[in-house]
């Protein structure tokens, strides 16, 4: 495995990670970090024993077999969406995070929520954010195209971007200019007279009683030139056009590569490979996936520890990693103390992310999240492992990189101390969960 | 000589003794307690409620809750058995056991003014059984406290921690977190000092007493009263409209009442509690008019027990003079706030004045009654299924005010529709009808637009408001059916019984079939708040479900007397198989 950063290149960060050494615990955990929100034990044991491709393979697909899941969790949101209010659904969505057999599916279902973000706080409507979310989800690792043309259509998306009318005679720019610059392009790559002419595309495109409708009287039906292209175009042939440009590849692998493996901006010249496959398979998301998560650079030192942990990710990864239950309501509410309140993102531009996460507050918050939970771990039973084993089994689901030697050593004598009282488990987990390394996934 | 002189003083001290510890001996609580005491509680059989409580199929069901066996794991619940050992150790045998040898001859309590301390006595079977008790709480404390010094009170050994001190006098064992009040319990024990007994009112109200109830309290408002906070609350002026509409007669009756008494029956068919307030009603009534109504006179409506009751309340309450005399009962931010609501409720209601055309043409008294829904099964049906509630108020002349109803009712659905509207909520439809001699006006939600949704609608579907007129009675409904049912009950209830002021009665077995009908949300509700997985949530919902089957009924009234006020509570469970 090239732990040496000098060994890859653009060309070769890509390839598939070579046979040895083999796919160890630290990398399946690491695996299940980025892809997932972090690995029980039993996780870790399978994915070991199944080995890499198999392991990545049964996280790509595992979405085909959650039907009854999908099915208890639908019915679950049918009672939460009865209360009418947007913080039960983030309380329920937390739940299915902790829950699902699905993980990537719901990485990827948080990431588009990031990227096409639509907050609660402007769109009260909890019906509206719940049907965008399984929008999300259906799409999560299927095709970008879909994606796109059912989020230009998408009552939550369009009522948060004041865009629920689009008449020909001022058409709504809103929209329009955010399917470029944060949706599909990025900035820079368009002009002020395309995003016109793309509102154009969407005149009569509306919103009535929370659906989506045509208003063919108020769609402007003339020709419009868009990044080169002309044509009586209307919002799909405008979206068409778009999906086209080489930089929408370009611009969506970059932001899937910060997301599962770096914070740091890689160079185009390393994005490249992933955009071109991207482009190859039709937009499609899994195979670009697959291709991370089986890469030489994922496991490499570039991208092991070099995260930031968002807030959901650190909350519901300690849940899942301890195999821990908690009230979501409450758990919601000290993830939106962090910044990360699932459906209520800070502005279109969702959440920024990496090293915004963090500030000396944010710090002690993090800290307080994880001795709250970790009050939900039961007493601990008197045949458990040695103690040292104990701190280092805890270490590997917890943290990307191992604790400093002193703080294992303190940890182990601290629980050799406490002998068989419940609490002592509770506070080794405190103490990692304090730790500067345990903010690095 | 002086030999015999020594015998016979010898002789004469242990029969003084030996008489004096006879005398001690016959000494009741009351006379060990000093006359400071204004709050006295007796438990006459202490093994008889320990037997109750701890025996009872409901305890022994809670025992195997998951939650019971979860709270055994934490320290304290280690703690307190490892002190349960240790006081069963030093005493020699089980502590319940113990408990009923040193509690034979009950337990005591008594809150002292002077010390502001509370002390326990417990009459032992034996004078070996109250030393043996003072023993095992001696090896407790040891375990635990820092310091325990041993002094002497008049030749008996009192043990002290910190402020706190026990000893056993005679027969008796003594604790108290004030070691004065130790102190003054040997004193009176001895005949030193001046006791509880000694007092004509505790002594002509424990002769008064009747029958033997498991807990029995005595507290006395004339010493009370002389504490300055407690003045004061029960002087000034409320700034809480809800509790003076719930106690305020109570309330009121306190500066007249000279003591209050509590009685406590336990058995395991329920829980009776009963407090007697020995005031004068009618002189309350004076200033609360709107509680007690005129010479204190006031009754209340007959309870409504429409299918289903989950709650039936009535009450004499008159809310036209609530509202003239809100000045004397309530403080200047409520009154202000008074003021605001009249002004915005004469808006509502036609530009009729809401005090005196409104309130003024309603007759003292007010029933509510919350029932559980039943959803046809071809209609619709919320995801979350709410109770339907219902008010009843009698008007003094419908011919003017029941039309004045009949358009606010009106405004307020069309003001409904007008926000629901803005807030994508479908509009209620509203229609009037006649019922055998009853006009029910009534609104009734749109169907969905989305047939899936009728059988999982929103939380609103639980709604079809009424408003019905019978005769001088004026129906507010959440429920157009319970409207209907209630305005053919109306007309053939029994008389209001004489006496009572207020009385309130829950069916728990109706509570427990509508939490039953919300087993969904109940279980979605607890996958959020603790996190669990749905066959979890289902085990643990169904439990809680499974628990309340042994509740049956509980009832609170407040009686009016010549003599003064009495609160009733009643708990019944379920019977046992």
């Amino acid at each position: 495995m090239p732990r040496n950063l000098a060994e890859l290149t653009p060309q070769t960060a890509w390839l598939p990670l070579e046979a040895a050494p083999a796919f160890d615990r630290r990398m399946a955990a690491h695996l299940f970090r980025r892809a997932g929100f972090c690995a029980s034990r039993r996780e870790l044991d399978e994915a070991v024993a199944a080995g890499l491709t198999a392991t990545v393979k049964r996280l790509l697909t595992a979405g085909e077999r959650s039907s009854a899941f999908d099915e208890e969790m639908r019915k679950f949101a049918e009672v939460a969406l009865a209360a009418g209010n947007p913080q039960s659904l983030a309380g329920w969505w937390l739940h299915r995070l902790r829950h699902t057999p699905a993980p990537l599916v719901e990485k990827m279902t948080l990431f588009w929520h990031g990227h096409f973000a639509t907050s609660a706080a402007k769109v009260r409507d909890a019906r509206l954010l719940y049907d965008q979310n399984e929008l999300f989800r259906r799409h999560a690792l299927g095709n970008f195209r879909p994606l796109v043309r059912g989020i230009a259509r998408d009552p939550a998306m369009l009522l948060y971007l004041d865009s629920a009318t689009n008449r020909k005679n001022h058409p709504n720019e809103n929209f329009a200019r955010e399917v470029m610059e944060l949706f599909c392009l990025g900035i820079g790559r368009y002009s002020e007279r395309d995003i016109r002419e793309l509102a154009r595309c969407f005149t009569g495109w509306e919103i009535l009683h929370g659906k989506f409708t045509f208003n063919t009287y108020q769609h402007d039906y003339g020709t419009k030139s868009l990044l080169g292209q002309s044509g009586p175009f209307d919002g799909d042939d405008g979206l068409r056009v778009i999906l086209e440009q080489p930089a929408c590849a370009e611009f969506l692998c970059g932001k899937l590569v910060r997301y599962f493996v770096t914070d740091e901006d890689l160079p185009a010249e390393w994005i490249a490979p992933l955009a071109q496959q991207f482009r190859e398979s039709d937009l499609a998301i899994a195979p670009v996936l697959e291709t991370i998560f089986t890469s030489r650079l994922f496991y490499s030192e570039r991208a092991i520890g070099q995260k930031v942990r968002g807030p959901v990710e650190l909350g519901v990864g300690l849940l899942r990693a301890l195999e821990i239950n908690t009230n979501m309501i409450q758990l919601a509410e000290r993830l939106r103390e962090l910044g990360q309140l699932v459906f209520f993102p800070p502005n279109v531009k969702g959440w920024p992310g990496g090293k915004n996460w963090i500030d000396s507050s944010a710090l002690l918050g993090r800290a307080n999240l994880v001795r709250a939970l970790a009050d939900n771990i039961p007493p601990r039973s008197a045949a458990g492992p040695a103690s040292g084993e104990q701190i280092d089994q805890l270490a590997e689901l917890l943290l990307a990189v191992p604790p400093p030697a002193e703080v294992r050593a303190g940890l182990i004598a601290q629980l050799e101390q406490a002998g068989g009282m419940p609490g002592a488990l509770r506070q080794a987990v405190s103490v990692l969960g304090a730790l500067p390394e345990f903010q690095l996934s | 000589m002086n030999r015999r002189l020594e015998c016979l003083g010898c002789l004469l001290l242990v029969l003084i003794w030996t008489v004096g510890k006879a005398r001690a001996a016959e000494k009741s609580a009351g006379e060990l307690l000093p006359a400071s005491v204004v709050a006295y509680v007796e438990v006459p059989q202490p093994a008889k409620v320990l037997d109750v409580v701890f025996d009872h199929p409901l305890a022994r069901q809670l025992q195997q809750q998951p939650e019971y066996k979860a709270a055994q794991q934490t320290p304290q619940y280690e703690q307190l058995q490892a002190a349960i050992q240790k006081a069963e150790g030093a005493l020699g045998q089980p502590w319940r056991k113990a408990a009923a040898e040193i509690g034979a001859g009950g337990l005591f309590f008594g809150v002292d003014l002077t010390t502001r301390g509370v002390v326990a006595l417990a009459a032992a079977s034996s004078e070996a059984q109250a030393a043996k008790g003072r023993d095992a709480i001696l090896e407790l404390s040891r375990a635990s406290a820092a310091s325990i010094k041993e002094n002497e009170h008049r030749g008996v050994k009192v043990h002290e921690i910190g402020d706190a001190g026990f000893a056993a006098v005679g027969n008796w064992l003594v604790a108290s977190n004030k070691r004065a009040l130790v102190w003054q319990v040997i004193d009176n024990h001895q005949g030193h000092s001046e006791p509880l007994a000694g007092d004509e009112q505790f002594q002509s109200v424990l002769k008064a007493r009747t029958g033997q109830p498991a807990a029995w309290l005595y507290a006395d408002l004339r010493l009370l009263k002389l504490i300055p906070g407690f003045r004061q609350a029960i002087d000034k002026k409320s700034d809480n409209p809800p509790v003076e509409l719930l106690a305020g007669g109570i309330i009121g009756s306190i500066p007249d009442a000279p003591y209050v008494t509590a009685a406590l029956d336990l058995n395991p068919a329920g829980v009776k509690l009963k407090v007697a307030l020995p005031c004068k009603p009618n002189e309350t009534a004076k200033k609360r008019e709107f509680y007690l109504g005129g010479e204190a006179r006031g009754v209340a409506p007959p309870l409504l027990r429409p299918q289903r009751t989950l709650l039936s309340a009535a009450t004499y309450r008159d809310f036209a003079s609530l509202w003239r005399h809100a000045p004397d009962l309530f403080d200047d931010g409520i009154n202000a706030k008074f003021a605001e609501a009249e002004s915005n409720l004469t808006t509502l209601f036609a530009g009729r004045n809401f005090r005196e055309d409104i309130l003024g043409n309603l007759h003292p008294g007010m029933r509510l009654v919350v029932t559980r829904q039943e959803f046809p099964p071809d209609g619709i049906t919320p995801a979350i299924k709410l109770p339907a509630g219902a008010i009843v108020v009698r008007m003094k002349s419908p011919e003017e005010t029941a039309k004045i109803f009949k358009i606010t009712f009106q405004s307020v659905v069309g003001f409904l529709n007008v926000t629901g509207g803005m807030n994508g909520i479908d509009p209620l439809d509203l229609n009037s009808e006649k019922v055998g001699s009853a006009l029910i006006v009534s609104g009734e939600y749109l169907p969905p637009r989305d047939a899936a949704k009728r059988k999982e609608a929103p939380l609103h579907y639980n709604a079809s408001p009424a408003a019905a007129f019978v005769g001088d009675l004026f129906i507010l409904s959440s429920s157009r059916a319970l409207a209907v049912e209630l305005a053919e009950q109306v007309q053939r209830e029994a008389p209001a019984s004489a006496g009572v002021n207020s009385s309130l009665v829950l069916d728990a077995a109706v509570g427990q079939a509508a939490l039953a009908d919300n087993r969904g949300p109940l279980i979605a509700q607890n996958m959020l708040e603790k996190g669990h997985d749905r066959a979890a949530a289902e085990q643990e919902i169904d439990r809680v479900l499974a628990l309340l089957k042994n509740l049956q009924r509980s009832s609170l009234q407040l009686a009016v007397k010549e003599a003064g006020l009495e609160l009733t509570l009643e708990v019944l469970l379920a019977s046992q198989p």
